[in-house]
């Protein structure tokens, strides 16, 4: 077997392992809120703080492992920069779990200037978790990097882009996910470079003693968290535009629809985190309003010529549902329905009241566990069965995805509820004021525990396939 | 916490070379609020070219820095118009769009007083600048209303104890309140800008050392004005374009 | 919905029984209120380990910088303020605890490793949280969800749309996913023309909601002046309410606070908000749990929240951007008169 194959089997044994602890980790989280296991209470903000960096750092690697595979099939990355890229995410996790499990570090995953310096953590776990970024973030932005080359190998800029047909021509064909892939892996170089000048404002005042100014660091760090997340999604995508007509029958190619939207979506996409910072009055007003456009208007094109184009694709297709292209099919549902929560939420006059409620865990795992999770799984079941070819039971499968369903938004409606309850996010406990946020979190961490049953089922699934296939 | 104790090391000395000026401070601060955005009574004052007209009719026109005074003080009123003056100049000049007037609450001053106290500051020929007095039952009234008091001395029956104060009035509110001889640059600053409307967003930070900050406000024009810290976010995005433009620079293979 | 509160009360009793039933008030208080700072013979946290503490110190001490240590603060007690320092200045909370309970914390204190009797009450797990009386004197607790009528409008009509939309994109896709039992080509060039449809009928209803929606923002304006302004400082993990700004944690020592917010109602009402340390939210939740209003508390900078009052009564503010380890604690309240 080459290099890359085993390194993408690689990228699915560290999700594997590292999804359901994290997950593990949310479900203690909501039963803490929940009044039980008040002794783990004071573990909650380092817990928070590891299950945020680290699913939003799994699923992005886990994204950028299947958008690799998927480049791959058109022009070739290089396997030593991906081993490179197991390697140094492997040593920001370990960094990770240091500083939390050890200096108790609970600054939240986007560590928000200036909390890292102001907290009951020694002054080591913060440095270390600035460490912890940075190695990540320096891994990430060579592999992006190295990614971009390969498309650039065999396509121009125009061609990556889409730009002929925009301009009227259908020939050549070049796949929609280079498309989107190169859309999603400029806005990651930006993104990732957003988040070396957050790490170089903290390491200024670490070292030099210079101050910074909190609303430049909250707006870089927005810039960097939100375009990340937005960016694993869109990978996530372009994986499902390439894998999912193989299941249905038919083909699903680039147009100048197509094109336009995911153009436009890489000229959106860095205003619409503006919605972040709606209840720092200070930010210029323009901003606000820029971000109120940008996040309606990047929600458009994206997701209704993307989903539009998905249903069409299935409807009265002749097609083969296994456990990939039913994930798939589900990811776009939750995708769009993930969507809707946070149209909703970035509009400025619902985000006064819902701002910093649990409704924004609500929409952000929406798309991430009902939707990005999902492509992500669906492709590494695709891409072991692919080589493994074991006989499947499609019963068994929907047994799985049932309670990835059941499981996941009854999760999810749990964190809507309570966002629409005015019960805030990222509390350990509830004061009397919103105590009914506890009931709302039992049932949850009793449907997390439905959808981590799904997700063992799953691994199984998957892991007795990678077994086969690893040899 | 160790961040703290750096920026305490730094700003230490700082501090300790100033000890003065953050007492004033705070004595300033305590004192602005409370007459807060309460109504000015319109009494009505004479000014220097003998005219008799309404408080309102000054921020009918345009918002006033108003401030109480008299003539033959041998204190501070002296030194504290020659600062407002400066202080005014330094903060680019009253432009056009507030004025002062200074009030006298000495009953004894007349007009002619009135002008020699226009004529020592060289402020006879200033449009904007306006010396005016009033009926005592009248000074009584703002005085009480924006919080100033007077008594006179009693071993100098010639002098009276009372603050230094600009009382910041727009629409006849209320809308700052400065007290103290010195008069802090920057405050004085905040002050005009508030009576111009414009609100300034931070009080202490962004400060000295902090590096790119997203706002600044140009002393000329009053207006709150993006600094580079805000440009700073653009950066990645262009970097990155750049960056792109690099890679796909070679012509791909056929 | 209802239903579902009635299993869920049902379950989350079963739930408390399991984990309460061997453990006392006071154990359950330490537990709720001051875990995330204190230890009882684990050593520092952000506050002091209180093992013995009841040896260390007078009882009516206690009983007192339980109940009202930010009121002791101001006073200048000379063990509160040593302790302050001791702590990094973060100053310990008024966590709103009634003179009972601070007597069940403090017995619980005095002998932590007893075994409390089993209480029977089933139901004091959720109720000491909710038996918490607001500083401001009213105990309004609100162990039950807001309801249609109290949710607040903005609320109300995003979740529904929100559910509404979610329920037809389930059904689309539910029905689009049968129609593959049913294999057949499909006419393209129709499929685009209804994506056209859609695409053009969906950024009009985009620019309606924008156009209706963007008029209403909380951002204050400078053409009205508000009736009273109140500074509101936060630092971890406190708000302190005063006529005057503060800029300085050395200031804030300075200023004399209010201590209990008193606003006239139908007044437009703006809040200074700043903070001291790291960025904390400040929202103000109406009577019925509600978010009312709300803005960041950013070091540096003066947010400010306009606000008109029209119902009396007592205004929980609560943190609302996480801040550290006692951040759910961090609270204040204000009373419309």
């Amino acid at each position: 077997m080459d290099l890359a194959k085993k390194n993408t089997l690689a990228w699915i044994a560290i999700t594997l392992i590292l999804f359901p602890i994290l997950l593990l980790l949310g479900i203690l989280m909501r039963t803490v809120q929940a009044n039980g296991l008040s002794a783990a209470q004071e573990w909650f903000y380092p817990f928070m703080t590891l299950h945020g960096v680290g699913m939003v750092g799994v699923w992005y690697v886990g994204a950028m492992a299947c958008a690799e595979r998927i480049i791959a099939k058109y022009t070739k990355p290089s396997a030593a920069i991906s081993t490179f890229a197991i390697v140094g995410t492997t040593i920001g996790v370990v960094l990770l779990l240091v500083c939390v499990l050890i200096g108790k570090f609970a600054a939240g995953w986007y560590f928000l200037y200036p909390l890292p310096f102001k907290g009951n953590w020694p002054v080591w776990a913060a440095t270390t978790f600035l460490l912890s970024i940075t190695v990540l973030g320096a891994t990430w932005l060579i592999w992006s990097l190295d990614l971009l080359r390969a498309i650039a190998q065999k396509y121009s800029i125009s061609k990556a882009l889409g730009w002929h047909y925009i301009g009227g021509a259908t020939e050549p064909d070049v796949p929609p996910a280079i498309i989107i892939s190169t859309v999603s892996l400029l806005a990651c170089v930006a993104c990732l470079l957003a988040g070396v000048t957050v790490l170089v404002l903290f390491d200024a005042e670490l070292i030099a003693g210079v101050r910074n100014d909190a609303l430049l660091v909250k707006n870089l760090t927005f810039f960097f968290g939100h375009v990340l997340v937005n960016l694993s999604l869109y990978l996530g995508v372009a994986v499902i535009y390439d894998v999912l007509p193989q299941y249905c029958d038919r083909p699903w190619k680039a147009n100048k629809i197509v094109a336009i939207s995911w153009n436009s979506v890489l000229a959106i996409v860095f205003m619409a985190y503006f919605h972040h910072l709606y209840m720092d009055f200070v930010q210029p007003t323009t901003f606000q309003y820029l971000g109120q456009i940008a996040s309606y208007m990047s929600s458009l094109p994206a997701a209704v010529v993307t989903i539009f184009g998905a249903l069409a694709l299935v409807f009265h297709a002749k097609m083969r549902w296994t456990l990939t292209s039913a994930l798939f099919y589900l990811a776009l549902m939750g995708w769009a329905i993930g969507g809707v929560g946070a149209v909703i939420d970035s509009t400025i006059a619902v985000n006064s009241k819902f701002h910093n409620t649990l409704w924004v865990p609500a929409h952000f795992h929406t798309y991430m566990l009902e939707g990005l999770v999902l492509m992500v799984l669906g492709y590494y079941y695709h891409f072991v069965q692919e080589n493994a070819k074991l006989p499947e039971s499609w019963g068994f499968h929907k047994v799985i995805l049932s309670m990835i369903v059941v499981g996941g938004y009854g999760f999810l409606m749990m964190f809507y509820i309570s966002g629409a309850n005015s019960v805030p996010r990222r509390f350990a406990t509830y004061p009397a004021e919103v105590a009914h946020g506890a009931s709302y979190s039992g049932f949850a961490a009793v449907f997390a525990t439905v959808f981590f049953m799904g997700l063992l089922l799953y691994a199984i699934e998957t892991g007795k396939r990678w077994l086969n296939v690893r040899g | 916490m160790f961040a703290v104790k750096r920026l305490v090391g730094i700003l230490l000395p700082w501090l300790l070379a100033i000890p003065t000026t953050a007492a004033i401070a705070d004595e300033i601060m305590r004192t602005e609020a409370k007459g807060l955005y309460k109504s000015l009574p319109d009494i009505p004052v004479q000014i220097a070219n003998g005219q008799t007209q309404p408080l309102s009719s000054f921020w009918k026109d345009k918002p006033v820095l108003l401030t109480l005074f008299y003539r033959r003080c041998s204190g501070s009123c002296s030194p504290f118009l020659m600062n407002l003056k400066s202080a005014v100049e330094d903060s680019g000049g009253l432009g056009d769009f507030y004025q002062v007037v200074a009030l006298s609450f000495d009953p004894r001053d007349t007009l002619e007083d009135l002008q020699q106290s226009a004529a020592t500051f060289k402020l006879d020929q200033s449009p904007d600048w306006h010396f005016a007095v009033a009926d005592a039952a009248s000074i009584a009234k703002i005085a009480d209303t924006i919080g100033f008091w007077f008594k006179k001395i009693p071993t100098d029956q010639e002098q009276f104890d009372h603050p230094s104060m600009i009382a910041a009035i727009r629409d006849g509110k209320i809308v700052r309140v400065l007290v103290g001889t010195e008069i802090p640059h920057a405050r004085m600053r905040d002050l005009i800008y508030e009576v111009k409307g414009v609100f300034v967003p931070f009080l202490a930070v962004p400060g000295k050392d902090t590096i790119f900050r997203c706002f600044k406000i140009d002393p000329k024009t009053g207006t709150l004005r993006l600094d580079w810290g805000i440009l700073i976010l653009m950066a990645p995005a262009l970097l990155a374009a750049l960056i792109g433009y690099f890679i796909f620079r070679r012509k791909p293979a056929p | 919905m209802r239903k579902m509160m009635l299993i869920w009360t049902v379950f989350s009793q079963l739930v408390s029984i399991a984990a309460f039933a061997d453990v006392s008030d006071g154990q359950k208080l330490f537990q709720q209120r001051c875990i995330s700072c204190h230890t009882v013979g684990k050593g520092k946290g952000v506050g002091p380990d209180l093992q013995g503490v009841t040896q260390r110190r007078e009882q009516a001490w206690l009983h007192r910088w339980i109940r009202e240590p930010d009121k002791m603060l101001a006073e200048n007690d000379p063990t509160a303020t040593a302790l302050l320092k001791e702590y990094n200045q973060v100053p310990m909370p008024n966590m709103a605890i009634t003179p009972e309970q601070a007597d069940q914390i403090l017995a619980y204190l005095a002998n932590p490793t007893a075994e409390a009797a089993a209480s029977g009450d089933a139901n004091t797990a959720a109720g000491t949280t909710s038996e918490a009386t607001s500083p401001g004197g009213s105990s309004q607790a609100h162990d039950q969800a807001p309801t249609f009528a109290t949710r607040g409008r903005t609320q109300n009509i995003a979740f529904f749309s929100f559910l509404f939309i979610a329920l037809v994109i389930v059904l689309v896709f539910f029905w689009v996913g049968s129609t593959t039992s049913n294999p057949q080509t499909i006419d393209m060039k129709a499929a685009y023309k209804l994506r056209k449809v859609f695409f053009i009928s969906g950024s009009f209803v985009a620019m309606g909601i924008l156009a209706i929606t963007m008029s209403k923002t909380p951002y204050a304006d400078a053409l009205t002046t508000p009736d009273n302004v109140i500074y509101a400082t936060a630092m971890q993990f406190s708000f302190t309410f005063s006529n005057e700004p503060v800029s300085s944690a050395q200031e804030l020592s300075t200023v004399s606070p209010i201590s209990s917010l008193e606003i006239p109602r139908d007044t437009l009402v703006e809040f200074r908000v700043t903070s001291l340390d790291a960025t904390h939210g400040f929202a103000i939740y109406n009577q019925q749990g509600v978010v009312f209003a709300q803005t960041q508390a950013m070091p540096g900078y003066t947010n400010r929240l306009r606000v008109r009052f029209s119902e009396p009564g007592v205004y929980p503010v609560l943190c609302l951007e996480y801040c550290g380890a006692a951040h759910h604690m961090m609270r204040t309240s204000l009373v419309v008169k």
